[in-house]
């Protein structure tokens, strides 16, 4: 089954065309990475999957649904925004965060079954104990797996990550995605991850999308890195190397 | 001074309990907005002959909400949108006061407050913008933290952000109107920004920040009424004053 759908999507912000004529589907139960450079429309794609924004042509459908019309399926979505940006000044607690993913709605509150859940969760992403800390007294990777605990705490069938990477300490980068790997096959989430790090994510990635306005290729990591696709994503003369332990991307000098 | 000290109080806990997130959401210039686009309100209702405490009650919502959809609608930054509707209302007000025949209103009472215009009305209006505030926090205190640190996420998670956003300006009109004779139009900003201040040196969570900005308000409002009685000086001078000074210490034994 699919649990997203896009059928020939256009999106554009006034008259400056930034997704055309998108087509993919992401089936339940996968990871995907959707790839490509800075300005490409990847987070642009993501609000629109989310609901926040509508695009000018075609169809999305997450949960069999256009994101707008969602109401409780709402609850199954874990977003993990990038640069979040709060005011440094706001007295908020990390389990106060951590508890915002088990929003229910006006005058549900959460229960002590709720709390426990919450630290489960923290301790998931390596931050127990900080239960009581104020959230801008962290470091900014810190913060990063406070949001990413806030995502997974009411175990979403979808998980949606704008560049989880920034900030995060990169001791905890690679178990990062060895926790996504994880929490795919125990819960069974979807999990799409808009991502700058190519070579870390074709590790883990059942599939990848390659944007760049359009959408260039989707497939497994070793159809889609071809030299062909990294040359729309990253320019001429990038090339990927797929063997040895660790693959990785060449970037050769622009010519001019 | 009875009735005054009751509205006074009143009115203080509920500015400062909306202050709160005024301060953490970086709205303070929203609030002064608000407060100063009353004053055109306050003139209409002059010229019309309408009751001068409504007509600015709705001029100022008229405003405040104008304030939220302009900026939504038109992706224009709130700032921008207060810098346009705060110059307007004044100027508003201003060209329409020569247009009132005959009794010219107390205009300086309207501006910087005066204890002496605080009637029955008044205290009546400062317990029912005092009993929407508390009913507002009870309802509301959760998607007010959670949309003013992340709202994005909020939309996402279904949260009505954008009604609760409206009803927290709507309120915010109300009060800022309701305290216009205690206070003053251009003092307000002082009651909803200071003790939201003085409350953030001491907090580590959000419901002691929200209960010590209330108790600052109180604590501002009393003995600011209080020392204006007895030292014959004017109201909201004295409240907005008294709440500097008490900013002023904590900076310098917290700071």
């Amino acid at each position: 089954m699919n649990i997203l759908q896009i059928k020939d999507l256009w999106f554009s912000y006034d008259t400056e065309e930034v997704l055309e004529n998108i087509n993919f589907e992401v089936e339940e139960g996968s990871l995907i990475a959707i790839l490509g450079p800075n300005g490409a429309g990847k987070t642009t794609l993501l609000k629109i999957i989310l609901g926040l924004l509508m695009p000018q042509k075609g169809e999305v459908k997450v949960f069999g649904k256009p994101p707008w019309e969602l109401r409780e399926e709402r609850r199954l979505i874990g977003y993990v925004p990038q640069n979040l940006s709060p005011n440094r000044k706001m007295p908020i607690k990390v389990k106060s965060i951590v508890m915002m993913g088990k929003y229910r709605g006006l005058l549900k509150l959460s229960g002590l079954e709720d709390r426990q859940v919450a630290r489960e969760t923290l301790e998931m992403v390596g931050m127990e104990g900080t239960e009581e800390k104020l959230f801008n007294h962290l470091s900014g990777g810190q913060r990063q797996r406070v949001l990413i605990a806030r995502a997974l705490v009411s175990k979403p069938k979808l998980l949606i990550l704008d560049e989880p990477e920034t900030g995060l300490d990169p001791s905890f980068q690679e178990g990062f995605y060895r926790m996504l790997t994880r929490i795919k096959k125990k819960l069974g989430t979807t999990i799409i991850i808009v991502s700058h790090d190519v070579m870390a994510v074709s590790q883990v990635v059942t599939k990848i999308a390659c944007i760049n306005r359009k959408l260039f290729a989707h497939g497994r990591p070793e159809e889609v890195l071809s030299g062909e696709n990294l040359e729309c994503l990253y320019g001429r003369g990038a090339a990927y190397f797929g063997h040895g332990p660790t693959p990785h991307i060449v970037v050769k000098k622009h010519d001019g | 001074m009875q009735r005054a000290l009751l509205a006074g109080i009143l009115v203080g806990i509920s500015a400062s309990l909306l202050g709160s997130f005024i301060v953490v959401r970086k709205m303070s210039f929203i609030g002064a907005g608000i407060a100063h686009s009353s004053f055109a309100g306050v003139v209409i209702g002059f010229l019309v002959g309408m009751e001068p405490l409504l007509s600015a009650l709705i001029f100022a919502a008229v405003v405040g909400l104008s304030i939220g959809l302009f900026s939504k609608k038109y992706r224009i930054e709130e700032e921008s949108a207060v810098g346009v509707f705060f110059p307007f209302s004044m100027a508003l007000g201003v060209l329409l006061l020569g247009f009132i025949k005959g009794y010219t209103p107390n205009v300086m009472g309207y501006l910087f407050g005066d204890i002496l215009m605080v009637g029955k009305q008044e205290v009546a209006l400062s317990i029912l913008a005092f009993i929407l505030t508390l009913i507002f926090f009870a309802l509301f205190f959760r998607e007010m933290v959670y949309s003013t640190f992340d709202e994005e996420t909020c939309k996402v998670m279904g949260m009505k952000v954008n009604l609760v956003y409206y009803l927290f300006l709507f309120l915010a009109s109300f009060v800022i109107v309701v305290s216009i004779k205690i206070v003053g139009i251009i003092l307000f900003s002082g009651l909803l920004v200071i003790p939201p201040l003085v409350s953030l040196f001491f907090s580590r969570d959000m419901k002691i920040y929200v209960i010590l900005s209330a108790i600052v308000g109180l604590i501002s409002t009393s003995f600011g009424l209080i020392l204006s009685y007895y030292l014959n000086l004017p109201s909201g001078a004295t409240i907005i004053t008294f709440s500097f000074v008490l900013l002023v210490i904590t900076a310098l034994i917290k700071g």
